[in-house]
C-alpha cells in the first residue's frame, strides 16, 4: 500500500506539487473573506450569562457598555472651562456615528445585488444621499425589518445590523450635561434636567445642583469634585471589532481635536469603558499578530538551519507549514467561522505545532540518506518508517483537541476544531509534498556518494543523542531512586495542581503604561468604575415596582451591594424616590428617606385653623415622585423602570476588571438576595460580573472534564494502536504528568489559568508526537532483538534526537509571544514553549524509567521468538 | 385667546386667510386664530405600547386668556393613583422676557409646586406629548421657512420646517427641528415632525379629527407617535365647550391644591361626571 503510494507520488511529483499549490491558492482567496467576531465574552449569545441583557434592553434603557470620559482637574472641574468641555463633548459624542467609505461601498454593492428591489434601492439612495448621518439609523432598521421578506442573505442582513449600529451608534448619555438631576432652584423651582445644560453654565449654579446630590456624586463627579465623568452608550454589535476601534479612535480623535482647539482647558482626560477595552485589546492583538507571525517564521527558519543544516531542510517544513496555515484560515473563511481573540492566535500554532510530522519525517529522510546514499531511496525508507507513526500522533492529536476543546465555549470548540484541520492537513501536505519535492531533484545525490553506514552508526555521531543517552543513563541504572522521585514529583505536582487559580485579569493584561491601562486605572480608582451590571427585580404585576416594599428592598440592596470594595457607583429607583422626596420637602431632612407604607402628616384646616391629622401611601407618594419627575422635564426615569413598571433594575459600576473579584462581589451579594427578596418577585442578573464568572465557570468545567475525556482518548487509541494496555499507559502517563507539572508551575509562578492559559493544557494532552515515535522506535529496536536498555539507547540516538528537535521548535517559536503587548500572549508564550519542553523531557525521562514494565510483553515476545530461533536452530 | 394652541390651535380663521408666503406670518396666523374667550373640555389621554395600552388618565382641561396672557388649568380625575394631581401653566405674551411658569399640586406631597418653565421636556402624564407640545405655538423661537406646499389627506397645507434659534430653545423644547405642515385654510397644524439632536425623526403629531364646535373649528383627537421608543398617546376631547364664562379665580395658584372639582365643571358645563 504504502509502496503503491510511493510509486505515485515519484511518478507524479510536479502534477501534485501543481494541486497541492492551485489548493493554496484557493485557500489564499477564500481567506480574504475571512470574517472577525470580537465578542469577547467567549459564550455565545443564547448562553443565559448573556442573553439576559439583551433581554433588559428590551426594557430598559441605559443598558448598553459604555465608553467613559473621566476629565480630572487638580484643584477642581468647576471651573468654565472645564464645565464647557463637559457641554461640548456631550454634544459632540451625541451626534457621533463609525462609518465611512466601506460601509457606503456595502450599501451601494447590496443595492446592486437587488436592483429590482425598488423600495430597498431608494432607501439606501436616502442614506448616501446627504452623507450618512446618525439619522439614517432608522432607515438602516427599517431596511433590516424587511430583510427576511427581501430575502437579503446572511451576509448582508449582518452587514445591514452591522451599519445600523454604527451609522447611529449611541443610545444614551450620562454626564453633568446628560445625566437628569432633580434639584431645587433658590426660588424653590423644581429641576428634573441635565445641570449643564448650556455652554458657560453658571459654576456657583452647577455647585449647588450637583453637593450632596446622591443622583450625581461617583457618577457624573466625583465626591472631592475633581473629576467629572461623559458616559457614552454605544449600541456597536460586540462582535464589531472594526466599529469599536473606530469608535475609540474617534473618541480619542475628539479629545484631542477639542484640547487643541481649546488650550484654555487644562484637565487631564481619560477614555475607558467596556468598548474601548474591546477596542484596545483588538488593536494591541492585531498590531502584535501583525509583527509577531514574522519573528515566528524567523525562529523557526533558524532552528531548522541549524537543525538540517541544508536549504531543503529549512524550505520544505516551512513550505508545509504555511501551506497548511492558508488551508486552515481559507477552511475558516469558506464554513463562515469568525477569526476571535482566540482563533486569532492559530496562525502562531499552527506554524509551530504542525511543523512536527515534517520536522521527523525529513530527520528519519535525512538519518536514512547518511545510511543508503541515496535521496530517493533514503525517502523511500523515510516515508515508510514515519507514515505509520505521523498518521498515528496526527489523529491522535486531532481526536484529542476536538475532544478536549467540546466545552461550552465555542471559541475553545472553533479553536480545537481548526488547529486539527491544520494538523491533519499538515499531515496530508507532508505524505505528498515532501517526497514530491524531494523526487524532483534526485541526480544531485550522485556527488554525495560514499560509503553507507549502519543506522546505529549514524545516530552516535549526533551530538543530541550523546546528550540524551548520558542524561538518561543514570535513570536506567538508577530506577527505583528515579522512580521515588517521580513519585514525589507526582504528587507534589498533583497538590500544587490543584491549587491553581482560576481568573481573568481583564485590563491587568495591558502594559502599564498604556493609555488605555491608566485610564482604565484612573476611572476605576478615582470615579464610577469600568464594569457594569444590573439587578432587575420583576414583580409581574403592572405597577408592582411602584410599592414600599420594592423601594425599600432596592435600597437594602444597594446598601448590601456598597459594603463590597470593588462597587464604585451604583443608581436605582430607591435614589430617584429618595432623592424627590427630599426635593419635594424642601430639603427637609427628616424626608431625605424612603416613604413609609403609610405616612401621617399634620395639617391646619384653612377654614377653621385647627390642626388634623391626615394619611398618605407610601406608594401613592412614590407613584406621585415619578409622576412629578416625568411632568417635570425629567425621562432617565426608563433607566430604572420598565414602561409598565412591573420591573425595577439597580445599576452598578465595579472598579475592577478582575474576574474573581467579580466572584466575590457576586458571593457577597447573591446569598443576600436570596435571603431578603420579597414574595413573588424574579430576579434577574446581568452584565461583566454575570459574564466573565460564566466564563471561568464553563473554563474549569471544559478543564476537568474535557481533560479527563481527552487522557481517556489518548489511552484508548494507544492501546488500540500498541495492542496492549501497557503501552497506552505508556503514552499517557507522560502527559498526565506533564499536565501536573504545568499546573504545578502556573501555581508557584502565580499566573492564573484563564481562557489562553486553558488551551495549554489541551495542547500538553494532545501532542502524543513524543511518546509515539520513542515508543515505536523502542519497540523496533526490541524486535531487533536488543535488550531494554541497549534498545532505550538506540531509540534515543534516533527518536530522541527528533523529539528534541521538535521540542526546541515548539518552545523557541512560541518565544516570539514574549514580545507581545499582551501579558494574556506573553504569559502563553512562555507557557506554551515551556510546557513542551517539559511535556517532551517528561516523555523520555517517564518511558525510559518504566520501560521494563511497559515493554515487559515486547521484551517476553522477543525472548520467546529468540529462544525459539535458538531451538531451531538446535533442531537444524 | 385660550386653547392654548394645543398643538397649534384648534379653532378655524373666521376672516379668509390672507396667503402669507413668509413662514413666520403663516405661523403668527396659526397663533392668533380666534378661540373663544375660554375653553373646557374632559379629556382622555391615553398611552400605548405596541398597542397594549400602558396606561389612561383622564382629566379636565381649562383654557382662558386673561389679558395677553394665556392660562390653563389640569385636574386629573382617574385612575385613583393620580386623582387630584392638578396643573396650572401661564405663558405670557411672545416677546416678553418674562418666563412662562408652571404649576404642580400633588397630594401626596400636600405642596403646590413650581416647575422650571425654562425646561418643557417633560413627559406631559407620562405621555409622549412633553409640556412643550401643550404649550401656545411659539413663532420668534424659531427660525422658519416654508419649504413647499403639500396635499394632506386633501387638504392643501403649507409644509414649514423650523430651527430654534438658541440653546435656551432646545433645551426648552427638546427639539433641534421642526416640521409643520399648516393647513392654508384653516390655519390649523395638522401634522408635525420632532428631530432630535442627532437629526432622527423620532416623534410625529398626527391630527386625527377636526370638528366645528360652536362654530369654531376644534381638533378633537390627535396622535403623538414616537418611533424610537415605538410608542403613541392619544387625546380625545369630549364635550368640548368654548365661552362658558370661565371664572379667572380657577386659574390662580392658591386653587390649585383644591382642585377642579366635578360640581365645578358641572356648574360650568351643566355635562354630567366623568
Amino acid at each position: 500500500m504504502l509502496e503503491k503510494y510511493l510509486d505515485f507520488v515519484f511518478k507524479y511529483p510536479k502534477s501534485i506539487l501543481a494541486i497541492l499549490s492551485l489548493i493554496t491558492v484557493y485557500f489564499f482567496i477564500a481567506s480574504a473573506n475571512l470574517s472577525e467576531d470580537n465578542n469577547p465574552y467567549f459564550l455565545p449569545k443564547d448562553h443565559p450569562a448573556r442573553s439576559t441583557i439583551f433581554d433588559l434592553r428590551d426594557e430598559f434603557t441605559g443598558t448598553y457598555d459604555s465608553v467613559m470620559i473621566a476629565l480630572h482637574n487638580e484643584d477642581t472641574v468647576f471651573n468654565q472651562a472645564s464645565i464647557n468641555a463637559i457641554f461640548d463633548l456631550s454634544r459632540a459624542a451625541e451626534r457621533m456615528n463609525y462609518v465611512d467609505e466601506t460601509d457606503a461601498q456595502m450599501l451601494q454593492d447590496l443595492k446592486a445585488d437587488h436592483p429590482e428591489n425598488s423600495e430597498l434601492v431608494a432607501s439606501i439612495d436616502e442614506i448616501l444621499a446627504d452623507g450618512m448621518t446618525p439619522s439614517d439609523g432608522l432607515i438602516a432598521r427599517e431596511l433590516l425589518n424587511r430583510a427576511v421578506e427581501w430575502q437579503l442573505t446572511t451576509k448582508q442582513l449582518r452587514n445591514l445590523s452591522v451599519f445600523a449600529e454604527r451609522v447611529d451608534p449611541v443610545r444614551e448619555m450620562a454626564g453633568l450635561s446628560s445625566t437628569e438631576n432633580v434639584f431645587l432652584d433658590e426660588y424653590g423651582t423644581m429641576f428634573a434636567q441635565e445641570t449643564v445644560n448650556k455652554r458657560n453654565q453658571d459654576i456657583e449654579f452647577v455647585k449647588n445642583a450637583v453637593i450632596d446630590n446622591e443622583l450625581i456624586e461617583y457618577g457624573p463627579i466625583s465626591p472631592d469634585g475633581k473629576v467629572a465623568l461623559i458616559v457614552v452608550e454605544l449600541s456597536i454589535l460586540e462582535d464589531d471589532a472594526t466599529g469599536q476601534v473606530r469608535a475609540y479612535e474617534a473618541f480619542k480623535q475628539l479629545v484631542a481635536d477639542y484640547q487643541i482647539a481649546h488650550p484654555e482647558l487644562k484637565d487631564d482626560i481619560y477614555i475607558s469603558g467596556v468598548p474601548v477595552f474591546f477596542a484596545a485589546q483588538k488593536q494591541v492583538i492585531d498590531h502584535d499578530f501583525a509583527t509577531l507571525l514574522p519573528i515566528v517564521l524567523l525562529l523557526i527558519t533558524i532552528i531548522l538551519a541549524v537543525f538540517f543544516k541544508t536549504i531543503l531542510g529549512v524550505i520544505i517544513p516551512l513550505i508545509n507549514v504555511v501551506m497548511c496555515t492558508i488551508w486552515t484560515m481559507g477552511m475558516m473563511a469558506v464554513v463562515n467561522a469568525p477569526l476571535d481573540v482566540i482563533t486569532a492566535i492559530l496562525p502562531v500554532f499552527l506554524l509551530t505545532i504542525c511543523l512536527s510530522d515534517a520536522i521527523h519525517v525529513m530527520a528519519e529522510y535525512y538519518h536514512q540518506k547518511k545510511i543508503v546514499k541515496s535521496r530517493l531511496v533514503a525517502i523511500r525508507s523515510a516515508m515508510i518508517l514515519m507514515a505509520s507513526p505521523v498518521v498515528l500522533t496526527t489523529i491522535t492529536t486531532c481526536l484529542t483537541f476536538i475532544v478536549s476543546t467540546s466545552s461550552s465555549i465555542e471559541s475553545l470548540r472553533n479553536f480545537g476544531l481548526f488547529i486539527s484541520f491544520g494538523m491533519f492537513v499538515a499531515l496530508i501536505i507532508s505524505l505528498l509534498l515532501i517526497p514530491a519535492l524531494l523526487a524532483l531533484f534526485p541526480k544531485k545525490d550522485i556527488f554525495k556518494q560514499q560509503h553507507a553506514q549502519s543506522s546505529s552508526d549514524v545516530s552516535k555521531k549526533y551530538f543530541i543523542s550523546r546528550l540524551l543517552v548520558s542524561a538518561l543513563t543514570p535513570v536506567m541504572a538508577n530506577r527505583k531512586m528515579f522512580t521515588v522521585i517521580f513519585i514525589g514529583l507526582f504528587i507534589g505536582s498533583g497538590f500544587l495542581a490543584s491549587k491553581v487559580r482560576v481568573d481573568d485579569m481583564g485590563s491587568g493584561y495591558f502594559p502599564k503604561q498604556s493609555d488605555f491601562r491608566i485610564s482604565d486605572d484612573f476611572i476605576n480608582n478615582h470615579i464610577a468604575g469600568t464594569s457594569p451590571g444590573w439587578i432587575e427585580v420583576d414583580t409581574g404585576k403592572d405597577n408592582g415596582a411602584l410599592t414600599v416594599e420594592i423601594s425599600h428592598f432596592i435600597d437594602r440592596l444597594e446598601q448590601h451591594i456598597h459594603q463590597h470594595e470593588t462597587v464604585n457607583y451604583s443608581y436605582s429607583l430607591a435614589r430617584y424616590v429618595r432623592r424627590i422626596n427630599y426635593t419635594l420637602n424642601d430639603f427637609n431632612p427628616e424626608y431625605n428617606r424612603l416613604p413609609e407604607d403609610v405616612e401621617r402628616f399634620i395639617e391646619i384646616d384653612e377654614d377653621t385653623q385647627e390642626p388634623y391629622e391626615i394619611t398618605i401611601s407610601g406608594s401613592d407618594i412614590i407613584r406621585q415622585s415619578i409622576l412629578m419627575f416625568e411632568n417635570s422635564g425629567g425621562s432617565d426615569v426608563t433607566n430604572v423602570l420598565s414602561e409598565d413598571f412591573s420591573k425595577t433594575v439597580l445599576l452598578y459600576t465595579l472598579g475592577t476588571t478582575v474576574a474573581n473579584d467579580y466572584q466575590a462581589f457576586l458571593d457577597h451579594t447573591l446569598p443576600w438576595i436570596e435571603a431578603n427578596k420579597p414574595d413573588g418577585v424574579t430576579i434577574t442578573h446581568a452584565g461583566s460580573p454575570i459574564i466573565w464568572t460564566a466564563v471561568l465557570d464553563a473554563l474549569v468545567k471544559s478543564q476537568t472534564v474535557s481533560a479527563s475525556i481527552a487522557l481517556l482518548t489518548v489511552l484508548l487509541v494507544m492501546m488500540a494502536w500498541f495492542r496492549s494496555i501497557r503501552l497506552g499507559l505508556a503514552g499517557t502517563l507522560p502527559l498526565l504528568s506533564t499536565v501536573m507539572i504545568y499546573f504545578a508551575l502556573m501555581t508557584l509562578l502565580n499566573i492564573e489559568l484563564n481562557i489562553g492559559t486553558a488551551i495549554i493544557s489541551f495542547l500538553v494532552l494532545g501532542i502524543v508526537d513524543y511518546s509515539v515515535h520513542y515508543i515505536l522506535r523502542i519497540q523496533h529496536e526490541i524486535k531487533n532483538g536488543f535488550t531494554i536498555n541497549h534498545a532505550l539507547v538506540n531509540a534515543m540516538r534516533v527518536s530522541g534526537r527528533a523529539i528534541i528537535a521538535n521540542v526546541l521548535v515548539f518552545s523557541i517559536g512560541f518565544i516570539a509571544l514574549l514580545f507581545s503587548q499582551h501579558q494574556a500572549l506573553i504569559d502563553l508564550g512562555a507557557l506554551v514553549g515551556l510546557s513542551l519542553l517539559i511535556s517532551g523531557l517528561v516523555t523520555l525521562f517517564v518511558i525510559t524509567l518504566f520501560a521494563p514494565w511497559f515493554f515487559k510483553d515486547q521484551l517476553n515476545a522477543s525472548q520467546s521468538s529468540k529462544t525459539m530461533a535458538v531451538m531451531n536452530e538446535a533442531r537444524t | 385667546m385660550k386653547l392654548t394652541c394645543f398643538l397649534a390651535s384648534m379653532s378655524i380663521v373666521f376672516s379668509a386667510a390672507t396667503y402669507a408666503e413668509d413662514a413666520d406670518k403663516i405661523l403668527q396666523q396659526v397663533r392668533d386664530r380666534n378661540d373663544g374667550k375660554d375653553y373646557l373640555s374632559t379629556v382622555t389621554l391615553r398611552t400605548l405600547s405596541e398597542d397594549s395600552v400602558l396606561n389612561q388618565r383622564q382629566f379636565y382641561m381649562l383654557q382662558k386668556d386673561i389679558e395677553k396672557d394665556e392660562v390653563m388649568v389640569l385636574a386629573i380625575k382617574a385612575p385613583a393613583d393620580v386623582r387630584d394631581i392638578s396643573f396650572l401653566m401661564r405663558s405670557f405674551e411672545e416677546g416678553t422676557a418674562q418666563e412662562d411658569e408652571q404649576w404642580m399640586y400633588l397630594p401626596a406631597f400636600r405642596k403646590v409646586r413650581r416647575i422650571s418653565a425654562t425646561d418643557k421636556r417633560g413627559a406631559f402624564m407620562g405621555s409622549e406629548y412633553s409640556y412643550y407640545d401643550l404649550d401656545k405655538l411659539r413663532v420668534t423661537d424659531f427660525d422658519s421657512k416654508v419649504i413647499k406646499t403639500d396635499m394632506l389627506d386633501g387638504v392643501e397645507t403649507y409644509v414649514i420646517e423650523r430651527e430654534p434659534k438658541s440653546q435656551d430653545v432646545i433645551n426648552k423644547s427638546g427639539y433641534y427641528k421642526l416640521v409643520t405642515w399648516v393647513d392654508k385654510q384653516r390655519k390649523l397644524i395638522l401634522k408635525q415632525q420632532y428631530y432630535d439632536a442627532k437629526g432622527i425623526l423620532f416623534k410625529q403629531l398626527d391630527i386625527d379629527k377636526v370638528e366645528k364646535v360652536q362654530d369654531i373649528w376644534t381638533i378633537t383627537a390627535s396622535t403623538m407617535s414616537n418611533f424610537v421608543e415605538n410608542k403613541k398617546s392619544t387625546f380625545l376631547f369630549h364635550e368640548t365647550l368654548y365661552n362658558q364664562g370661565v371664572d379667572d379665580a380657577i386659574f390662580r395658584k392658591s386653587k390649585l391644591k383644591r382642585g377642579i372639582k366635578d360640581s365645578d365643571v358641572a356648574e360650568l358645563t351643566k355635562i354630567s361626571e366623568l
